[in-house]
């Protein structure tokens, strides 16, 4: 999509939504939800309070487009991340506070992060998938790279050095065992 | 920021692995939260990272395929070691290990630096003691040095003046011994009265002598004298001794005679005193024998 399409659409799906259109809110919704959550994730990392942010973001967000207060509809995007990284960090910040020994009163409203039996079984499987990835590496370099680049988070440049690639041998190696890994796991998740 | 962009950079994986700083991630979570092929990408890459810390480094170890070159990487393998804890305590013990006996190495090192330290000061001192007494005894044994050269000159010097003095009046004993061995004729001998204790003389004995040089006999009469062992007498100008002999006999008439060549003086005043030796070795005071040498004028 060209930036002066989107800018377009953008003003279109905000006025929509200030005429008091019903599907330009979902529309708003579905474009937006799944980099809200990972928004949100990275900062709560907690499912559940994930999912209840993202819908309070939303919430927000629509309620303030609906009033007109999104003067400038081509910047929608950080809008709504502005939003969302802020209710996150609200939320990060009262869980801290939580946790202190002061408070222990309240101690029933932090959730256990340790995870449950079928998390773990969960978790076991697609450990199998990395496996099976990573085996179908055939050559020992690509592992290496793998290992190197995301397990011990070496320097590409450097690991480019050391095994004289070029950047885009190195992306490929990448790009060739996280497409492997991807199908793996989109078969995995079918198969739940 | 576009998608071509934070693929060349790769801002994805930056953005997983917290590599960007937080207006980059900021930045990068404006993109991609509408942009469908970042967020599969991101998907993809999110479970892959979390699938791949998952599985233990020890299992990926054993494959061979990993050989940690950071810090991070051995930290990781260490930990998901199965003898992690031994590991880490075999460490920690070598380190302490280490450490006490570097520590015990060190404290001796420099407790033997410190003996040596003291002992260096003390031969120090002791070499300075030492130095000091001998310079000091040099300086005395200068001083006397230069005192006994001092005595010394004065002494060769004395014994110049001496030797000067007492060549004067006579001639060499050799020239001496040479005109006695010939025979005298008219040797001339002079009797001098003497002058005993506190007398005083009336007149001076007068010997006259001619200007050649003769040899002549002062006879020293002592009367009535025969209670000493034997005699000494002294041959005096009144300032200094000029002759001295001791162990001297008397001959029959009770006097001595004691022969000299006339250049042993010259015209002038002179003291013979006699003194007699006691059994002990001791003197006593017996005569004043005071002369006066006359010598001709030449015709």
């Amino acid at each position: 999509m060209t930036k002066e399409r989107k800018e377009i659409e953008l003003n279109e799906l905000v006025g929509s939504i200030i005429a008091g259109d019903s599907h330009a809110e979902e529309t708003v919704v579905r474009c937006y939800k799944e980099g809200i959550s990972i928004i949100i994730g990275r900062i709560v990392q907690n499912q559940s309070a994930t999912e209840d942010i993202s819908q309070e973001t939303f919430r927000i967000a629509l309620e303030k487009i609906r009033l007109g207060d999104v003067r400038e509809p081509e910047r929608l995007s950080g809008f709504i991340c502005g939003v969302a990284r802020n209710l996150a960090r609200d939320y990060a910040r009262r869980m801290r506070r939580l946790t202190n020994r002061e408070e222990i009163g309240k101690a029933e409203q932090i959730a256990d992060s340790a995870p449950s039996q079928l998390e773990r079984v969960y978790q076991k499987e697609r450990a199998e998938l990395i496996r099976q990835a990573l085996n179908e590496l055939t050559v020992k370099r690509d592992r290496e790279i793998i290992f190197r680049y995301y397990l011990a988070q070496e320097d590409k440049g450097q690991i480019c050095a050391d095994l004289g690639l070029t950047r885009k041998q190195f992306s490929r190696v990448i790009f060739r065992a996280l497409s492997r890994y991807k199908e793996l796991l989109v078969r995995f998740q079918g198969r739940l | 920021m576009d998608h071509k962009y934070v693929d060349e950079l790769d801002l994805i994986d930056q953005y997983l692995m917290d590599r960007l700083t937080p207006e980059e991630s900021e930045s990068l979570e404006d993109h991609f939260v509408d942009c469908a092929k970042c967020i599969d990408r991101l998907k993809t890459t999110q479970n892959f990272l979390q699938d791949l810390q998952s599985v233990t480094v020890g299992q990926l170890l054993q494959t061979g395929d990993y050989a940690p070159r950071t810090l991070r990487g051995l930290l990781l393998q260490a930990y998901s070691s199965k003898s992690f804890g031994k590991t880490w305590a075999l460490a920690f013990t070598c380190l302490l290990l280490i450490g006490i006996v570097g520590t015990i190495l060190v404290v001796r090192q420099i407790k033997h630096s410190n003996l040596e330290v003291t002992e260096a000061k003390s031969a120090s001192a002791r070499l300075t003691d030492l130095y000091e007494e001998e310079r000091q005894s040099g300086l005395l044994s200068d001083e006397k040095h230069q005192e006994t050269e001092q005595e010394l000159t004065e002494q060769i010097r004395e014994l110049e003046a001496r030797l000067k003095s007492e060549r004067k009046p006579g001639t060499s004993t050799s020239t001496e011994t040479d005109e006695w061995m010939q025979p005298r004729v008219n040797l001339s001998i002079f009797v001098l009265n003497s002058v005993r204790g506190d007398e005083t003389p009336e007149s001076v004995n007068e010997v006259s002598l001619p200007q050649t040089p003769v040899g002549f006999v002062l006879s020293l009469p002592l009367p009535g004298e025969v209670e000493h062992r034997d005699y000494r007498a002294t041959l005096s100008d009144g300032d200094r001794t000029l002759w001295k002999k001791s162990g001297l006999k008397l001959n029959r008439y009770n006097a001595l005679s004691i022969g000299f060549n006339s250049r042993f003086f010259q015209s002038g005043r002179y003291l013979l005193i006699v003194e007699g030796t006691n059994k002990g070795g001791s003197s006593t005071f017996i005569s004043n024998y005071p002369f006066r040498i006359i010598k001709d004028s030449l015709k």
